[in-house]
């Protein structure tokens, strides 16, 4: 039989625990209702400068495409030029079995088929195109836009999220009376001053998620992502609302995000 | 007794009736060799000319003449002006297609024949393959963007109708794809610029 006192503390204990239970009960349902009406929405802005140069044809492309003209060559008539220079030579052969004294001054007078190649061809050569690999490609300058002009580049900034620094798309926090595209317009243009780019569509192309644990009581964040198309201009850090930038390839993303972000990268960065 | 037209036959049989009453008039021809008064009638008669106001006639010629003449006003004044000469149309035969334009088929060896059949299988599978694997990106996209159109609606109602709406700013967005070298900054054509001056209607 336990004494009183005991009884007592046990009961008080009891109690205790169960306004507890019950105050927690209370506390997941608010905690519930929270994540469910109230997370923090975030905007991020993936601006993509796309391949101003074309890929490298791999090698069954290459046999492929060299084969293909080929066979269009084969089956294609003659033109024009072609039939020109056909007629030259056989106007030439026929003067030379015939044993001929002509004027000479005629033949100075007219351009040949072949004189017009040979001028095409001159004139080709005073042409240099510009180098498909830039000094930025050698110097391998993050920083730079014209680097590796056959891939697409996304742009990646050092911003404070969460109290830290963290190598992240430009992003900010939703405000009440805009859309969340618009959201993601002023990300860019506050933080990344001078870039434009042109935002796909009204519709975030994927979100990330975060639930913390219930009884924590932190907020629930979502961060939705937008797809842009870079049209000019570069980031500039002296506004200080970038610690640092950079225009990275998909490959290099992971040298420079953290992996629970690039998981969600890997959504819409193919 | 067939045919229209006047024959005898009936004729010559009702009034030799009498005459000859044992005579039968038996016919194994189908229209036997009688005198006909007319020729073989096979048409219907003529329409009767009917008489046309002569003013409404003066209006038919008046009227023929007034199109000619609009048309002639046409001419002279559309006709100075010339077709573009991206709408000139040369006979197709004539200047592309004719027989002496032909090559001469070259003759292809069987192993150049052998390595085209067996690039062309690899060809098929490289892009079967990419196709595959762009139809996977695509499955991805779509389900990434679903998903976060439902985390939308299930926060704001609102927002989620705001992104649901057409972005007709689009429609004028252009695009230039890759080229084989990039361009050249501050390049100055030795042609001159390329100034396109084709008439839009």
């Amino acid at each position: 039989m336990a004494s009183p006192s005991c009884l007592l503390c046990l009961n008080r204990c009891l109690q205790s625990h169960r306004t507890l239970w019950s105050r927690a009960k209370v506390l997941k349902g608010q905690v519930f209702q929270q994540v469910r009406h109230r997370s923090i929405l975030y905007s991020a802005i993936c601006v993509e400068r796309h391949p101003i140069v074309t890929s490298v044809k791999s090698k069954v492309e290459e046999n492929f495409s060299e084969v293909l003209s080929k066979i269009e060559e084969e089956n294609s008539y003659l033109s024009d030029h072609e039939m020109r220079r056909m007629k030259e030579q056989r106007a030439a052969k026929s003067k030379q079995e015939v044993a001929e004294e002509d004027a000479p001054g005629a033949e100075a007078e007219t351009v040949t088929a072949l004189d017009l190649e040979d001028k095409w061809d001159s004139e080709l050569k005073t042409f240099t195109a510009a180098p498909r690999s830039t000094p930025a490609d050698l110097s391998g300058e993050q920083k730079s836009l014209g680097r590796k002009l056959d891939a697409s580049l996304y742009l990646l900034v050092k911003q404070t999220v969460g109290g830290r620094e963290h190598w992240v798309l430009p992003q900010a926090s939703w405000a009440h009376g805009e859309t969340l595209r618009q959201t993601a317009e002023r990300a860019l243009s506050s933080l990344c001053v001078d870039v434009q780019a042109d935002v796909l569509g009204n519709a975030p192309v994927a979100v990330a998620t975060y639930k913390p644990p219930e009884h924590d009581g932190e907020q629930a964040i979502k961060l939705f992502f937008y797809k842009a198309w870079h049209r000019g201009g570069d980031v500039n850090t002296k506004q200080g609302l970038v610690s640092d930038y950079a225009w990275i390839t998909k490959d290099e993303l992971k040298q420079f995000c953290h992996e629970s972000y690039n998981r969600h990268l890997k959504k819409f960065i193919f | 007794m067939t045919g229209p037209g006047l024959n005898l036959s009936r004729l010559l049989a009702s009034s030799l009736q009498g005459l000859f009453q044992t005579h039968r008039q038996i016919h194994t021809h189908g229209a036997p060799l009688l005198f006909k008064a007319t020729q073989q009638l096979l048409a219907e008669p003529m329409k009767k000319k009917k008489r046309i106001d002569p003013s409404i006639l003066a209006a038919r010629e008046a009227k023929k003449i007034k199109k000619i003449d609009k048309e002639i006003k046409k001419l002279t004044r559309f006709g100075r002006i010339l077709k573009p000469v991206a709408e000139i149309e040369l006979p197709k035969k004539q200047f592309t297609l004719a027989k002496e334009r032909q090559r001469t088929a070259p003759v292809l060896s069987f192993e150049e024949l052998e390595n085209r059949a067996l690039l062309q299988k690899q060809w098929g599978r490289f892009k079967t393959n990419a196709w595959i694997h762009q139809q996977r990106v695509y499955d991805k996209m779509i389900a990434a963007q679903d998903e976060a159109l439902e985390e939308l609606k299930a926060e704001s109602e609102y927002l989620y109708q705001e992104a649901l709406k057409v972005d007709y700013g689009m429609v004028a967005m252009r695009f230039e794809g890759p080229k084989s070298t990039p361009p050249i900054k501050d390049y100055a054509p030795p042609d001159g610029d390329y100034v396109d001056t084709t008439r839009k209607y």
